[in-house]
């Protein structure tokens, strides 16, 4: 798996983490108005018998609040297998990360950009969300941002030396989440 | 007082020790090193320079240092000890039940105001406002060893809240002020969960930062497991308790804390006793040796084997028939998985040998045989350095072991402290340990042990 495969993954994430927020609200709103509804239904019952015609709840609340449940748990769901998907796809032994194999000198440090200019904002932000990082992740002396790997280190191996160093603390804490909460012998 | 025919002393060695546990650990090391030397633990005093020289050929000026002579010329002996913590209740039972052996009185302690609530992050914001803005700790170095220091040997317990957090910020505060070159050798104690007082989350957490303090700034970290000692212990139990320990001496309504360590203590405490022993008595090593040994090692820690747990013989024949009596102990409890699975391939060890007479090619070979049936380690990665055994006290051997196979247990505990974090942490974070800082650290010591 490649950074390219894990910017899809992380746009299907996102994606669905926004309409699962959009899924949140209308469900609230949704909840609050059958709330009211007891009260609303025997207003409306009342001025219906006094305005002399049978009235009919069409609200349609119940079912909107069930769709909507099902959507929520469609989405939760989708959200855990990508998310799990992810972290397996990240920490693979086949991860490849597309660095250009020369890096720039930027600001006295090593730059090693994405090859072909490319960008990975979506990776970059589900990574740290994961782990509880802010963006860019920053981990001594190296930086990951979207737009490449910028490493502190006075020589270009030893830069390359912490890369991968950091890249495989990375892999092994995603496994590490990925693993079955401890079980202690009793 | 001077002396002809003086050994030159290595510079000193100060033992830093942190918290209710380290306290423990470190006074119980100086009496059994005094024992050793043959001197009364209780007011350790050198008679005429015969017993000098007798003491600087076992530990030098190194850890001990000569106070101001008292009536009769007698020099006293003092442990160049600083005993640290926010609870004075510890340092000051050890202060008070043993004035004559702390002789530098209040010199010997540095307090705080109580307590860190078995939280990491307030103990390091407290040491930085209780300890580092109010004492100053070089001058307290310089009291208790007016030549340059050369190392620091620090005990702590990793689980709790002031033993772990203060041993980090120590551990911080020497390599930023200490310009480079001491060695600092730790000995962590990992609790037993369910067994000692500690609480799972925050003490996983408590690990986590303090293993990340020692893979950045200790130069020889050492792992003890308190399940394996309690076991230990518990075998062990009719030997230890005809060793004299300062636990003996402390007031007797003292009954909870320290008595349930007494024998537990001891076993670190001998452990210390052959460490320094490796680089303060004439042997070819120095204490910075170790850290270069360790310095490109993954983990850069080691777990000590004991051969045997309570020292009797001296000579080498004695001590490796010890073991075909089952009277060694490896001081890590690797949870029922067998060790010489997780070893790896680089895996090291050093092997500190204290006994009298010659230790032949034969007893190197035999002892090289039992260390690889055990822990699987390439001949040429296998360090021996001889200690010699002197007066009439026992020998022993140290198998300080480095490998992997300490990392699935530790692991097991960063899981555990990442799975407590979100829990804790607005606990955390209102003592100054934020989420990044942690997670950082998480991530270094997941890559470190894996």
């Amino acid at each position: 798996m490649d950074f390219s495969d894990l910017e899809s993954l992380a746009l299907r994430l996102e994606d669905d983490e926004e309409k699962l927020r959009q899924v949140e609200a209308d469900l609230a709103w949704v909840k609050e108005e059958l709330k009211q509804k007891p009260k609303r239904d025997q207003k409306e019952t009342r001025f219906a018998k006094l305005a002399g015609y049978q009235w009919k709840d069409e609200s349609d609340l119940i079912r909107r609040a069930k769709a909507l449940e099902e959507k929520r748990e469609t989405l939760i769901n989708d959200i855990k297998a990508n998310s799990q998907s992810f972290m397996e796809g990240f920490s693979s032994k086949d991860l490849t990360v597309p660095l250009e194999p020369k890096p720039n000198i930027e600001s006295g440090a090593f730059f090693f950009s994405y090859r072909n200019g490319v960008m990975y904002p979506r990776t970059i932000r589900v990574i740290s969300k994961i782990l509880g990082l802010s963006v860019p992740i920053v981990l001594e002396p190296v930086t990951i941002s979207e737009r490449g790997v910028k490493v502190v280190e006075e020589d270009q191996y030893l830069a390359k030396e912490k890369i991968v160093e950091t890249f495989e603390g990375l892999q092994k804490t995603l496994a590490l989440k990925l693993k079955q909460p401890v079980r202690r012998r009793l | 007082m001077t002396l002809e025919r003086a050994p030159l002393a290595p510079n000193p060695v100060i033992c830093a020790a942190f918290g209710h546990c380290g306290i423990g650990i470190g006074a119980e090391a100086y009496r059994w090193i005094l024992i050793d030397v043959g001197a009364d633990p209780r007011r350790p005093a050198l008679k005429g320079e015969k017993e000098q020289i007798h003491v600087l050929r076992r530990y030098g000026g190194t850890v001990l240092r000569f106070g101001v002579p008292y009536k009769k010329a007698e020099v006293p002996l003092v442990p160049r000890a600083l005993l640290i913590d926010l609870d004075p209740r510890a340092a000051n039972l050890i202060l008070q039940s043993y004035p004559e052996l702390f002789a530098m009185k209040d010199k010997h302690a540095l307090y705080g105001m109580g307590g860190a609530a078995r939280n990491w992050a307030e103990g390091r914001s407290r040491f930085r406002n209780e300890i580092e803005t109010k004492y100053d700790v070089q001058r307290r170095f310089e009291e208790l060893s007016p030549e340059p220091v050369r190392g620091f040997n620090i005990p702590f317990a990793m689980g709790g809240g002031t033993g772990g957090a203060f041993a980090s910020a120590f551990m911080e505060h020497v390599k930023n002020t200490g310009g480079g070159t001491q060695v600092m050798a730790t000995i962590g104690v990992l609790p037993e969960f369910g067994w000692d007082p500690v609480i799972l989350g925050p003490a996983s957490i408590s690990i986590v930062m303090n293993l990340d303090y020692q893979i950045k700034y200790a130069d020889m970290p050492m792992l003890i497991d308190n399940k394996a000692l309690r076991n230990l212990a518990a075998r062990f139990g009719n030997d230890l308790s005809k060793r004299s320990s300062i636990v003996d001496e402390l007031p007797e309504e003292l009954e909870i804390g320290w008595r349930d360590y007494r024998n537990m203590n001891l076993i670190p405490a001998h452990v210390m006793s052959l460490f320094v022993a490796s680089f303060t008595r004439e042997t070819e090593w120095d204490m910075s040796n170790y850290r270069t040994w360790l310095a490109s090692s993954k983990p850069r820690f080691v777990y000590p084997w004991l051969i045997p747990v309570v020292p009797k013989e001296s000579d080498i024949e004695g001590i490796l028939n010890s073991l075909s009596e089952a009277r060694d102990g490896v001081l890590f409890d690797f949870e029922g998985e067998e060790p010489s699975r997780m070893v790896g391939e680089k895996g090291s060890c050093c092997v500190l040998v204290k006994a009298r007479g010659k230790f032949e090619h034969e007893h190197r070979e035999r002892l090289r045989k039992i260390i690889k049936e055990r822990f699987p380690t390439e001949d040429k990665r296998i360090i021996f350095i001889r200690i010699p055994c002197l007066g009439g006290e026992p020998g022993g051997v140290l198998v300080l072991l480095n490998n992997k196979a300490i990392g699935n247990k530790i692991l097991s505990i960063a899981k555990e402290a990442e799975d407590a974090w979100d829990g804790y942490k607005a606990e955390y974070e209102r003592w100054g340990l934020k989420q990044e800082e942690f997670k950082q650290s998480l991530i270094n010591v997941v890559n470190h042990f894996s």
